[in-house]
């Protein structure tokens, strides 16, 4: 591949640019070529530059409209990024080097001019030309803001970057005060305004260096919001951990607290209840059988709480054992059809004749089973239905009530802690803890079952859990034991 | 026929309060005879004199506490056979452990039903003295 440079020379003397031509020609070989274009005065060379495009300028300063250095100021103010060679005579080796500190690549003495010296000097500004547009590439593209301040504290450059974060224009930034306190080594955090709604954070660092030869900072702005942000869920989540875990110290406190004179209450009211203190009249029966049930209410509120806080703890010893669900189903179903004599909701139990072994802890499943059959009944019309079927991993169990369903932006917080949803229709003295459903996720959790309500299809609510199969669990080395059970 | 008609049962709790209600609860029952001490101390002297078959004690009591007064009742020749109940408000992770290295028989969480103190008592004649 041939690379093709395009030279404008600005020269006016016609026996130079005779003896340029010939150099240039000299100078082409098999991979690079040269074509040369020339002009004889500065301003001939600037209209050029504003028609054409040239790969460099090989520039005289000393011109009929332009002499000196100010030829090359306004060369390059016309085209700021075009690397320009300034060729200079004998006794000019201090304007040359003038030139290269005005922006200028390099400088060749026109006496000491040859093709090879020619081909070298292009070649060289080239190369000197592509490197510098790196470092101003890679500075301008650079996503931390840089910006250089001097002793004055004048901005004296800054890239893109710069420019977004403090919301400024070149113009409006470059030149002005620099309105930030400059510590340097230490970052510092500002807050840049102007980026919609938020602020911005951003971090600031302050470096010395030496900028055109006089010292100044070089500072570079990190925006740094989404790590702020970051940092900010941290702490609330750290905070809210902690503020959890002294809610659960105290209510655990409490409910212990609570244990001691509840129970000096119940034995009192229960020696009433029994007439071991005297016989009672028919009202005050009634009386002392109300605070019997507001006792045993209380009561299953520090149980159940109990219970929450030791599965939540991961205490409770779990023992899973291959078993068979229709018997454990049944069992749960006979003991609340018992408990459910007389009312008027109904348990309909609609169990296949077969079900596979599942590995589960029988008395945990039977509380979950329970408490949401418990649940249930609390919300239903006048029926209940439970069903179970077999699933390629697990048994899935269902509990249906037709009462008025669960309202569905609430289905989510339904098994946190404490929640009872107003569609209870309460009645009969009984009100639940708004524990149970907590406690049976917890329950699930630990016998890798799963547990959600949905509604169902017509009205009602629908529990659903599911117990892996025997086939598809691993067996435990060991059974761990029971740990101690409350009464 | 039992040996003995009624059955000896020591209550040792500081929240007299409860005390109260289930000696009157169990003197009734018939089947015990009921004597009452409101801390660990009073206890082991009572249980000295009583010679109880069954001690209920409570676990946190000023001065000598629950576990204390267990081992005082173990360690004593004249009381080595009384069964204890343990009666607690507070369940602690380790309670059961420690339970069954202080010999003691059963763990009562407060509050209980009757029915669970009964069982507990009734069970208490099952074990045999000296173990």
């Amino acid at each position: 591949m041939e690379q093709r440079v395009r030279v404008l020379l600005i020269e006016d003397d016609p026996d130079y640019t005779m003896l340029m031509s010939v150099y240039v020609n000299e100078a082409c070989g098999e991979s690079v070529k040269y074509v040369l274009e020339s002009v004889v005065s500065l301003q001939g060379g600037l209209d050029l530059l504003s028609r054409q495009e040239y790969d460099i300028v090989l520039l005289d300063l000393m011109l009929p409209d332009s002499r000196g250095l100010d030829t090359l100021v306004k060369v390059r103010a016309k085209a700021p990024s075009l690397p320009v060679v300034v060729l200079t005579n004998l006794d000019q080796e201090d304007m040359g080097l003038e030139a290269i500190a005005h922006g200028a690549q390099d400088f060749l003495p026109k006496s000491k001019l040859d093709a090879g010296r020619l081909r070298h000097a292009i070649g060289f500004a080239l190369a000197r030309d592509r490197l510098f547009h790196q470092m101003e590439r890679l500075v301008e593209g650079s996503p931390d803001g840089m910006v250089i301040v001097d002793r004055s504290r004048m901005v004296r450059y800054a890239n893109a970057a710069a420019l977004r974060l403090f919301r400024r224009r070149w113009e409006e930034f470059v030149g002005r005060l620099f309105d930030f306190e400059l510590t340097p080594g230490r970052p510092v955090e500002v807050k840049l305004a102007g980026h919609g709604d938020e602020e911005l954070s951003a971090e600031m660092r302050a470096g010395e260096l030496e900028w055109k030869g006089y010292p100044a900072w070089v500072v570079t702005i990190r925006d740094v919001s989404d790590l702020k942000k970051l940092e900010k869920v941290r702490a609330e989540v750290k905070e809210r951990r902690h503020t959890d875990k002294l809610k659960d110290q105290l209510l655990s406190t409490v409910s212990h607290e609570l244990r001691t004179p509840l129970s000096v209450v119940k034995a009192v009211v229960g020696t009433l209840r029994d007439h071991l203190a005297g016989p009672l009249t028919d009202e005050q029966t009634e009386m002392i059988a109300t605070a019997d049930r507001h006792i045993s209410r209380l009561t299953r509120l520090l149980n159940n709480f109990l219970d929450l806080t030791r599965l939540e703890s991961r205490r409770s010893r779990v023992r899973r054992q291959p078993l068979d669900p229709l018997a454990l189903i049944e069992e749960v179903c006979q003991g609340v059809r018992l408990a459910n004599r007389g009312r008027a909701i109904a348990l309909q139990v609609e169990l296949p004749i077969k079900l596979p072994s599942v590995r589960v802890d029988a008395d945990m499943i039977a509380q979950v089973l329970g408490n949401l059959l418990d649940n249930s009944r609390r919300y239903a019309r006048g029926r209940v239905v439970v069903r179970a079927e077999a699933g390629e991993d697990e048994v899935m169990v269902s509990v249906t009530d037709d009462g008025p369903g669960i309202p569905a932006e609430r289905i989510g917080e339904l098994f946190d802690k404490f929640v009872q949803l107003d569609r209870a229709r309460g009645g009969e003295g009984y009100k639940g803890t708004g524990l149970g459903l907590a406690i049976s996720r917890e329950i699930m959790t630990l016998n890798e079952g799963r547990i959600w309500a949905e509604n169902a299809p017509r009205a009602g609510a629908c529990f659903r859990f599911t117990l892996p199969l025997t086939s598809k669990t691993v067996a435990p080395k060991e059974d761990e034991p029971h740990a101690q059970t409350r009464s | 026929m039992p040996k003995r008609a009624r059955k000896k049962v020591l209550i040792v709790d500081d929240e007299q309060d409860l005390v109260r209600p289930l000696a009157l609860r169990l003197a009734a029952d018939g089947r015990y005879e009921v004597a009452v001490a409101f801390d660990g101390e009073a206890g082991m002297a009572r249980a000295l004199q009583f010679r109880p078959d069954v001690a209920l004690i409570d676990l946190s009591m000023p001065r000598v506490d629950g576990w204390q007064l267990c081992r005082r009742l173990r360690e004593d020749p004249r009381t080595r056979e009384t069964v204890t109940i343990i009666m607690t408000a507070w369940l602690s992770p380790d309670l059961g452990k420690k339970a069954v290295s202080e010999g003691v028989s059963r763990l009562l969480l407060k509050p209980f039903e009757e029915a669970d103190l009964l069982a507990a008592l009734e069970a208490a004649d099952r074990l045999v003295p000296g173990l």
